[in-house]
């Protein structure tokens, strides 16, 4: 989408640099007189072309055989998702910052940043895909401990996260190429692999140290 | 075929093109169709080339100076200077709904591009609303006030002229500004029906178009102070706001604007206030249209209406009334979808604030725009009663009066005061719930230095009330945001070493809608400041002689004497005065009274001011007699008003911090 209107853009800007370049031209050479009036007839005419474009790009549009509009449901809540897991990342670091500067008590803190955590652990894991719940959630909601049913399934769970990466990859690839060349980072709890930028983990909202 | 025919061709094809793209794009949204719904946004763009070329036109035919169309005939002739003749494109009523006409298809198209891909699910709905509209003022243009309509008989050789008043440095800004204000706000409006349409009525949409509100916000405020500015530099009635029914109009979508952009905070952050939300957007679009119906139709009386004429009364009366009715009935047919996920958990939250906050400020905005439109109610009551004298039964509406400023001032203080103190107090809460001790730990700082900030002027000589009330807030709510800026710093500090400077901008450019906040915050106090100046003005009137002296606070204003002079436009009569401070001359002003040969009975009064930190010496001229030298002059100081002027460029900073989330979104939208 992006390539073909920049290619407009080229095109527009070389036709307005032919016209001055030729109005220019008939000033210097031709010994054309020169009034706000000519000018502003020469821009009207240029309106007028632009006009007539865009008209004609209705026709075009509407000549174009026809398909179904897709809302893209499947799409859309996956955007919908990854708007929740902004939203909620962007609520932790806030959260995590009105603490510091000691607007918040501790047990707020506590309290609020779990929940939170805990709906981004979910949130991203449905982004990956999975529709089950994450096994350490898992765990909890079952009251049992299970600790190394929930490791080696985070394991796997790890593994379907890389493949459902990939295809994301497009997307947060001017984010990572600020710091592009570092390792993707492993979770020092579950082994998760994560963005080299990030600060917890997203599987086990474990914290990560600094690099 | 001569530049008017063109042009109105023009105009009806901007019409049909409209119509074309609500039609197309409705079918389209409805049966689904792809290629409906891109010949509708097609259109769409189309609508704004034929604009483009509609204005072009008209421009050309003022450069050419061609009189033959009446609208050129009335607000230019050929001895303008050359900028004056491109900005009388909006000088008059029938330009000025061309030039709205333009930004709106302008503001669409772009806006439509911007977010066709990202909101594929409701743009058709988007392209309806955004036709509709455009199709309502291209069709006022049409069939009540045609630009381009020409003298078909005894077409006159020369132009009556623009308006001297409005040639004036600020008045080539100022309108345009509004309009940028008004005109982009249709978008957000769009778009919010759009969401409701198609059902999709989560945050998304409104972070698509936080930015244009924000957007149109700042042009709001730009318009406003730069029609603030012209009524202080060109008006000479030493104030800068006078409620005027015009500068409320522009006032009254700006309060609805601020109080979205906090309240849109909750809905993103907590899934509350949907309904909310949407429904302010309606009233802002709903406000500007009421602004425009103010300013065009004249049923308001003011300095700066375009004059009476009731058929653009009812047309907009009829416009109103179908968008009052189609979006309210949408918000209640989508009611299910916009049911509140997380709920109030404490008076001492910062939603509350932000509740309370826009409780006000629409509180605000209906109060003005009751207190505007009273005068008008009751002459229609008056009209009602002397059509059907049994109509309203005992009830006598009584005379129509004008509500003047100090109506206006004795609400809106409180009012506004009531604003500043939550300016402070809003961001020391934290979300959710503060406790107690947090409490004391944000407040102690910002209190002390509110207290002293209302003792310091009690004891030079301050006496109003609001005045120390004004100065008290200003202080406190400076502090608070000096006392976030300081911790913030310091927190960043601490986790990393670094230097003050670095802590500062990576703190304002990492969270850069709170910080830029702040900086509009700080803004708004310096207006304040500015205002809470009034307090203790000082208004004098004056009939010197040359070589008299008067005594004016603590300056003495000493009349030197009068010149006067001409220039081909008009004649001048200048008075010298010199402004004295303990016997010093620091400066010679020049106030004058300018009588233009196109507008005799309309002499323009030439205001001379002395500027300084701490206040204004202001100077006009209302009469002279040139045979005896006697001049009336009014004079005033105007403490701290240049603390205005001050605040509004640091709220544009800001505004602009904020502006700049862009990039961070885009890279991982």
């Amino acid at each position: 989408m992006r390539s073909p209107s920049r290619d407009a853009l080229v095109r527009a800007g070389l036709i307005v640099a032919g016209g001055v370049l030729l109005f220019v031209g008939l000033v210097l050479f031709g010994g054309a007189s020169v009034d706000p009036a000519t000018v502003g007839l020469a821009f009207a005419g240029a309106m007028l072309i632009f006009a007539l474009r865009r008209l004609y790009a209705v026709a075009v549009a509407l000549g174009r055989p026809d398909q179904l509009a897709s809302a893209g449901l499947g799409s859309l809540s996956k955007a919908e998702l990854r708007d929740e897991k902004r939203r909620l990342l962007r609520a932790i670091k806030e959260l995590e910052f009105d603490h510091g500067m000691g607007k918040l008590s501790q047990a707020d803190f506590d309290a609020v940043s779990a929940t939170y955590k805990m709906r981004a652990i979910e949130v991203m894991r449905a982004l990956e895909g999975e529709g089950a719940l994450h096994p350490e959630v898992q765990a909890i909601v079952d009251g049992a401990g299970g600790a190394g049913g929930a490791g080696e399934a985070s394991g796997s769970a790890a593994e379907a996260a890389e493949a459902a990466e990939a295809p994301e990859a497009p997307a947060t690839a001017s984010e990572a190429s600020a710091s592009a060349g570092a390792a993707p980072r492993t979770c020092p709890s579950c082994q998760a692999q994560n963005d080299d930028d990030a600060r917890f983990c997203k599987h086990c909202g474990a914290a990560l140290e600094a690099a | 075929m001569t530049i008017a025919s063109l042009g109105s061709l023009t105009v009806l094809m901007i019409f049909l093109m409209s119509l074309c793209s609500f039609g197309l794009s409705t079918a389209g949204a409805y049966r689904r169709s792809e290629r409906l719904i891109e010949g509708g946004i097609q259109a769409l763009y189309a609508t704004f080339g034929l604009s483009a070329f509609a204005s072009s036109l008209i421009i050309y035919a003022f450069l050419a100076g061609d009189f033959s169309i009446q609208y050129v005939q009335q607000t230019s002739d050929s001895a303008m200077p050359l900028f004056y003749k491109i900005t009388a494109f909006w000088g008059g009523l029938d330009g000025s709904l061309l030039f709205w006409v333009l930004l709106h298809t302008l503001f669409a198209s772009l806006a439509v591009r911007a977010n066709r891909q990202r909101h594929r699910e409701m743009i058709g709905h988007v392209v309806a609303v955004l036709g509709v509209i455009s199709a309502f003022f291209a069709g006022l243009l049409l069939f009540l006030k045609d630009p381009f309509s020409p003298y078909l008989i005894d077409i006159p050789r020369t132009g009556r002229g623009l308006n001297p008043l409005l040639q004036n440095f600020y008045m080539i800004f100022h309108p345009p500004s509004l309009y940028l204000g008004y005109v982009s706000l249709a978008v957000p409006y769009a778009f919010g029906m759009g969401a409701l349409m198609s059902g999709h009525v989560d945050a998304t949409w409104q972070r698509s178009v936080r930015r244009w509100v924000l957007f149109s916000w700042i042009f709001l405020s730009v318009g406003l102070i730069l029609g603030g500015l012209w009524a202080y530099e060109e008006l000479g009635w030493g104030g800068y706001w006078a409620w005027d029914p015009v500068e409320n109009a522009g006032l009254l979508p700006w309060f609805t604007t601020v109080a979205f952009l906090h309240s849109v905070m909750i809905q993103e952050r907590r899934g509350m206030m949907k309904v909310w939300n949407v429904v302010l957007i309606i009233i802002s679009f709903l406000l500007t249209i009421i602004g425009t119906f103010m300013t065009r139709s004249g049923v308001v009386e003011s300095v700066h209406a375009f004059g009476e004429d009731s058929d653009l009364a009812w047309t907009f009366g009829a416009f109103m009334l179908l968008i009052v009715v189609f979006s309210f009935g949408l918000v209640l047919w989508r009611r299910p979808l916009l049911r509140a996920r997380g709920e109030l958990e404490s008076a001492l939250s910062r939603e509350f604030a932000f509740l309370v906050n826009n409780w006000l400020f629409l509180i605000c905005s209906l109060f003005v725009l009751a207190a505007t439109m009273w005068p008008t109610f009751i002459e229609w009551m008056n009209i009602l009663v002397e059509r059907y004298p049994d109509a309203l039964g005992w009830i006598d509406p009584g005379e129509r009066k004008t509500i003047g400023p100090p109506f206006f001032n004795r609400y809106m203080r409180p009012l506004g005061l009531a604003l500043l103190l939550l300016t402070g107090v809003g961001p020391l809460l934290a979300w959710r719930k503060t406790t107690g001790q947090n409490l004391i730990r944000q407040f102690a700082g910002p209190l002390v230095v509110g207290v002293g900030a209302t003792i310091a002027p009690a004891i030079l000589g301050v006496e109003s009330p609001w005045g120390l009330a004004c100065f008290g807030l200003c202080g406190f709510t400076f502090w608070t945001i000096v006392q976030e800026f300081y911790r913030g710093v310091a927190l960043r500090r601490s986790r990393r070493p670094q230097g003050v400077g670095e802590a500062l901008l990576g703190l304002v450019l990492k969270a850069r809608r709170r910080y830029g906040g702040y900086i509009v915050h700080l803004g708004i106090v310096l207006m304040f400041f500015g205002w809470a100046g009034n307090a203790y003005k000082v208004e004098r009137k004056a009939t010197l002689q040359p070589g008299q002296s008067f005594e004016l606070g603590a300056y003495v204003i000493r009349h030197d004497g009068l010149r006067v002079t001409e220039d081909w436009q008009k004649e001048m009569i200048t008075a010298d005065l010199a402004v004295l401070k303990d016997g010093v001359v620091v400066d010679v002003l020049h106030p004058a009274r300018w009588w233009y040969y196109q507008l005799p009975e309309q002499p323009t009064t030439e205001v001379s001011r002395y500027m300084s930190v701490g206040e204004d010496v202001y100077t006009s001229m209302q009469e002279v007699d040139l045979t005896t030298g006697w001049t009336q002059l009014s004079l005033f100081i105007n403490p701290l008003v240049n603390w205005i002027w001050v605040g509004m460029i640091v709220m544009l900073g800001g505004a602009l911090v904020c502006v700049g989330t862009r990039k961070t979104e885009a890279a991982d939208a």
